[in-house]
């Protein structure tokens, strides 16, 4: 008599935990469908095909790069300029694995999955505001996951079909990504964090805004603003007693 | 410009790259615990990049400045009001970006 209740159980906060998982990713639909569409429509103005232009996104999934390759594409780029490219906008992604390790671990087979797909927005809500309660924690993650990719090749498939023919406009919709990072910023702010890493953070990307060109701003910003809060690693902890 | 062909042998060098450079910190971790310094680093990582991808965000409307950066300001604004009243993601940033729409395809043509 046990059994089936406990399926019936795990059945039930599976569901549960998938719908909190779309509400947490509610924002990063809203930037990566339109983010997509466009994409799909510059990739296809090249003269790609709609197929190759889907698989480009399910395959690389990288949103900025994406955007970058398809210049180098029609530029005819060397296939090494586009790997050193690739690795110089991607990566500020070595650093994001650093706060992942114990969730990861729990991971098992997805893991590499994971890894292969974390996007900034993906880190970002790993990283802000807490697990809703009575979600299975492990299940919570890779939904999220598995929906922020979903996001991306649904939007490039929706640009690949109907993209020019599209009558709703989108404009300024991907302003939810900006204010969903503005509001992890707060959080993050109003939460325990010592302010000095705010401002570590704020400095070294102003700075980099202004001396680097801007496919490496976030690469290097990260990398500075890093290297100061190592610097700086007294200062924050005392910040971080008081 | 690539062939399609050449398009998917350089799209699976970018998928390879980037799968690289987000597995390292798990490969170098992989049968050692980090030390101090990469345990310190990861407790702080979210804070610094969550503060750079909100400047990354709004980079183009304010440096060099442009009146895209009006609409942007207002918007900021409102999330940040709406989210100090409320405590509520999902109004916060369903109402900052609806602003936003309207203020771009309506008000600031």
């Amino acid at each position: 008599m046990v059994e089936p209740n406990v399926s019936h159980q795990i059945h039930l906060s599976k569901k549960y935990t998938f719908k909190k998982a779309l509400v947490a990713t509610i924002p990063v639909m809203f930037g990566y469908i339109p983010t997509g569409i466009a994409f799909s429509m510059l990739m296809m103005s090249c003269g790609y095909g709609p197929l190759l232009t889907v698989f480009m996104s399910l395959l690389v999934y990288a949103g900025s790069m994406q955007f970058l390759s398809v210049e180098l594409f029609a530029t005819g780029a060397s296939f090494i300029q586009i790997a050193l490219l690739t690795f110089l906008v991607n990566a500020r992604h070595i650093f994001y694995g650093l706060s992942l390790f114990k969730m990861f671990d729990k991971q098992g087979k997805r893991k590499p999955y994971m890894i292969y797909t974390l996007t900034d927005e993906t880190y970002a809500l790993f990283t802000s505001g807490k697990v809703p309660e009575g979600v299975d924690e492990i299940n919570y993650y890779f939904y999220i996951t598995m929906l922020d990719h979903f996001y991306w090749v649904f939007g490039t498939c929706i640009g690949a079909v109907i993209g020019s023919s599209l009558t709703i406009n989108t404009a300024g919709m991907d302003f939810a990504l900006t204010a969903m990072f503005t509001v992890m910023l707060l959080e993050q702010i109003l939460s325990k964090t010592p302010n000095i890493i705010f401002l570590i953070s704020a400095a070294s990307g102003l700075a980099c805004i202004i001396l680097f060109p801007s496919n490496v701003m976030l690469l290097s910003s990260i990398f500075l603003a890093l290297i100061l809060t190592i610097v700086f690693r007294k200062a924050v902890q005392k910040n971080a007693e008081q | 410009m690539l062939s399609s062909n050449e398009a998917i042998i350089a799209m699976i060098i970018m998928s390879a790259v980037t799968f690289f450079v987000r597995a390292l910190p798990f490969l170098v971790f992989k049968n050692r615990q980090p030390n101090d310094t990469i345990v310190y680093i990861g407790k702080y990582a979210p804070a610094v990049i969550i503060t750079i991808l909100v400047l990354y965000c709004l980079k183009d409307a304010f440096y060099p400045l442009s009146t895209a950066a009006i609409p942007q300001v207002i918007c900021l604004a409102a999330v940040v009001l709406l989210h100090l009243k409320f405590r509520n993601s999902l109004i916060s940033i369903f109402g900052g970006t609806i602003l936003y729409m309207f203020l771009i395809q309506v008000v600031f043509i």
